[in-house]
């Protein structure tokens, strides 16, 4: 895990932050989401072959709203790698990274159907849980948990 | 002669045909758009969906107690599984260990989880390529599991058999004794139905080559579980990441060689059988004491406490109100559930009540590469090659 981290602050310097984790995990924040491509490129030569989650978390009393989180597992070497990328703004964009994972390709179809996160160069950024006319993002905070009133039967 | 070559050039248009969403061969409601150039697939397109019901919304608004039955019904031919790894999660969350009889008993009924999705999943498998008595020799012992799980937890498919920091009820000697009935009559019934299947030639020209999947691809699409190892790396978490005591056990992890349907099919035969010898070593080795930690501000008190003494009242009623407080962090733990690694990634703001409960379900990942592999081969083999996923919808969609 030293040497993967030393690669990254390596490649990224003060863009990377690592972080311990409440118990075994070690978070890196990239604090730059232009590069997040770069970075899972890295990190996928490294040893990190499988990304074994992509989600987003919702916050929106801070400044950057939305975390994305890359999972990534080293399988030879037994290691879990989790990065986050903080992005901000109503419907902020970040660089798909389905050339590099291709599953990546449906997890970025959940995060944008249920957070709104936009992904650019996706091949096909739809919606994946909800139909495709359906307006809103589940999984935001601000949606309440009964639904919205607009798809209720009457 | 030259006729026939002339007819094999003819263009032929192309036919769409809709699998699903409510279709005996999708095992839930799965929407598959088929796109047929004469028998072939030319194309294909997976919808999924339909069976959204919001889990990981819902546990934002609900205490870490009253988000396990929801886990029941991700993967429900397994809800077993579910129920182990969520526990797990919030338990590393916590910072916790459940006490050495539960692990065992987790052991146990996560290994008889197993055995039981593994029949449903090769049973309805045969099924669907035509093959039914299989079927019906190997439910009977699904039956038997549930009649364990039943007497476990007092459910037999929705079991919320385990709580934060151990499992709600000791197992009696009747369940164990059931257990050692099972174990000693299920290995013969493994037997009947390789000699059904493994060296059926109809079975085996329907499955071999059909859903080939390499390992490169099989890692860049997330693969894990039986499907991961059908393509040929030995990759299990119970032997690489070790929890509840995996450790001890003696067990091999079957591998296949070139990730078709029949590899697929080989591998969970010698899983179950595994599952077999893991729950031999387990039900001779239960270790005496509690089966829940001892901690009121965790687990509920005894009954007699909660009657009789006051401290015991008060810890109950603020466990039930409040419910558990935990540390502010994030946490993943993931779990060898039968279908691949079922991962549940916790963020705490410090409160009884997650900020945001990530499910990471095994088959999500592996359902995106159907398409992919479903290119050039026959409608017939879609099928097989979907029931050898072993897509759960409930797991899918969440």
């Amino acid at each position: 895990m030293k040497q993967t981290i030393g690669l990254l602050t390596k490649y990224f310097g003060d863009v990377v932050e690592i972080k311990p984790g409440l118990r075994d995990e070690t978070f890196v924040l990239l604090k730059d989401s232009s590069r997040i491509r770069e970075a899972m490129e890295l990190l996928r030569d490294n040893g990190f072959s499988m990304l074994i989650d992509l989600t987003a978390v919702h916050y929106p009393k801070r400044e950057a709203n939305f975390e994305m989180i890359y999972n990534m597992l080293a399988m030879e070497r037994m290691l879990r790698l989790v990065m986050k990328v903080p992005l901000s703004g109503e419907f902020p964009e970040v660089e798909s990274v389905s050339s590099v994972f291709k599953t990546a390709d449906w997890y970025e179809r959940e995060v944008y159907d249920m957070f709104g996160v936009r992904f650019k160069n996706h091949p096909n950024l739809k919606r994946i849980l909800m139909w495709e006319s359906y307006e809103g993002h589940p999984l935001r905070k601000e949606f309440p948990l009964e639904g919205d009133n607009l798809h209720c039967y009457d | 002669m030259t006729d026939i070559k002339k007819e094999i050039d003819v263009k032929t248009d192309r036919m769409i045909v809709n699998m699903g969403p409510s279709h005996p061969v999708t095992h839930g409601t799965l929407h598959i758009v088929l796109e047929l150039d004469g028998e072939a697939v030319a194309a294909s397109d997976t919808k999924i969906g339909y069976l959204h019901r919001g889990v990981e919304k819902l546990g934002e608004y609900r205490t870490y107690h009253k988000f396990i039955p929801f886990t029941d019904r991700l993967n429900y031919t397994s809800s077993i599984n579910n129920n182990v790894g969520y526990t797990l999660a919030v338990e590393k969350l916590l910072g916790i260990q459940s006490p050495p009889r539960a692990q065992v008993l987790e052991v146990i009924a996560c290994e008889l989880g197993r055995i039981a999705d593994h029949i449903v999943c090769v049973g309805i498998n045969a099924v669907d390529i035509g093959a039914f008595t299989v079927f019906l020799y190997i439910f009977k012992y699904r039956e038997l599991i549930y009649d364990i799980f039943s007497r476990m937890s007092g459910a037999r498919l929705t079991t919320s058999y385990t709580r934060i920091g151990g499992v709600m009820r000791d197992l009696d000697d009747k369940t164990i004794q059931m257990i050692r009935d099972f174990l000693r009559d299920f290995p013969s019934a493994i037997d009947e139905l390789e000699a059904l299947l493994t060296r059926n030639r109809i079975f085996y020209d329907r499955t071999r080559g059909i859903g080939e999947f390499s390992l490169e691809d099989a890692i860049q699409y997330g693969y894990t579980g039986p499907c991961l190892r059908a393509s040929g790396l030995e990759w299990d978490l119970r032997k690489n990441q070790p929890y509840l005591g995996y450790e001890n056990y003696e067990f091999e992890v079957p591998t296949g060689t070139r990730g078709d349907v029949y590899d697929r099919y080989l591998v969970r035969v010698e899983e179950m059988r595994q599952s077999v010898r893991i729950l031999e070593q387990a039900i001779e080795n239960i270790p005496e004491g509690p089966v829940i930690i001892q901690d009121s501000r965790i687990a509920l008190p005894p009954k007699e406490d909660v009657y009789n003494t006051i401290e015991g009242l008060i810890s109950h009623m603020k466990l039930v109100m409040e419910g558990v407080k935990t540390p502010v962090g994030e946490v993943y733990s993931a779990t060898e559930a039968a279908n691949g690694e079922l991962g549940f990634y916790i963020v705490s703001d410090g409160g009884s009540k997650p900020y945001r409960i990530r499910v990471r379900p095994p088959c999500f990942p592996i359902f995106s590469s159907f398409d992919e592999q479903v290119k050039g081969h026959m409608v017939a083999d879609a099928v097989a090659i979907l029931g050898s996923l072993n897509i759960i919808a409930g797991e899918l969609d969440r």
